[in-house]
């Protein structure tokens, strides 16, 4: 179930709805062409997705929960939008999604058309993101693994590469609650996501 | 979960959800963004009903101050179903109070030369 505020229902008239938005007459088509595009950042529960999306964001993301029947009882299924402005014309979206193995449906949806994907994974658990890394090669998402620094652990990128079977440039160290250190990390998956394009394989 | 039916995909992964699962789907592919007409018509505002107002209202609103909203936005920020929000945005444009952007991302070079020189400015 949705968490963002519900909208003011129920009692409205038709000359109501015609006076609220006569309020906002001066709105327009905005200028030029809009374009929007969208990154994935996915990761196992409680490495930092939510952390990391609210950082990138321009606005405190909406936060959607859905309840998901599976067998070992309901699970919360939680998913968050953030967007960053990119220009005026060009709005980037951010879908904070957990693991493909959490569950599976969502999965096709929020990967396609994604530009590309973090996979955030904690420095003494990077097998965790296995299943994200799997998944997105097999949907041919650009990805970077991001490896969640936090509590002055001091992450070895080596080592989640060897675990993840990516090379070193493909993971990157970042705090997710960091504003430009989140940033920058979707820059590197941007970055990935050109190369690819360009022809150049990244492993 | 049901078993694969894709012989590319291994079982980690099956890629097709069971048909009672009720959580939708559809939005969240949905990259159209939405813009609010320049001139509403009185006519075409009074003729809707509370759930269109609520989002004709909150486009309208976000288009004040910055950028439009993406189709999968609405449907968060507003709590009504996908399917609903799909309905009521396609009844919103057939009246030409709203206008839908391509609903596919962008994901060209220059796109992405776009994103990358805007992170890293």
């Amino acid at each position: 179930m949705p968490c963002a505020p519900e909208p003011e229902a129920g009692s409205k008239t038709p000359a109501a709805h015609s006076q609220d938005v006569g309020e906002s007459a001066s709105v327009r088509y905005a200028p030029g062409p809009w374009t929007s595009s969208k990154v994935l950042v996915t990761g196992a529960a409680r490495v930092g997705k939510s952390a990391f999306t609210g950082a990138a964001s321009d606005i405190a993301p909406v936060r959607t929960i859905e309840t998901i029947p599976s067998p070992r009882g309901d699970q919360a299924l939680v998913l968050d939008l953030g967007r960053i402005t990119i220009s005026d014309h060009h709005v980037l979206t951010l879908v904070g999604a957990p693991l493909p193995t959490v569950w599976d449906g969502l999965w096709p949806d929020v990967a396609r058309g994604a530009l590309g994907a973090v996979v955030l994974v904690h420095p003494d658990a990077p097998e965790d993101g296995f299943p994200a890394v799997e998944a997105l090669e097999e949907t041919h998402v650009p990805f970077q693994v991001v490896v969640a620094h936090l509590h002055n652990t001091t992450p070895d990128v080596n080592k989640v590469g060897q675990v993840l079977e990516v090379e070193p440039s493909r993971v990157t160290v970042c705090d997710p609650r960091s504003r430009v250190a989140a940033r920058f990390a979707i820059g590197d998956v941007v970055r990935c996501a050109l190369a690819q394009m360009a022809g150049q394989v990244l492993l | 979960m049901n078993a694969p039916t894709d012989p590319r995909r291994g079982p980690a992964v099956p890629p097709f959800r069971s048909p009672d699962d009720p959580c939708p789907r559809l939005l969240v592919a949905d990259h159209a963004l939405v813009l609010c007409a320049p001139s509403p018509s009185p006519e075409a505002l009074a003729g809707l009903d509370d759930v269109a107002h609520a989002i004709y209202r909150l486009c309208a609103e976000q288009a004040r101050g910055s950028a439009p909203l993406v189709v999968m936005e609405i449907a968060a920020r507003l709590s009504y179903p996908r399917a609903a929000t799909t309905t009521h945005l396609g009844r919103l444009a057939h009246l030409s109070l709203v206008q839908l952007t391509n609903p596919h991302a962008a994901t060209t070079p220059h796109h992405l030369q776009e994103v990358l020189d805007a992170l890293r400015a």
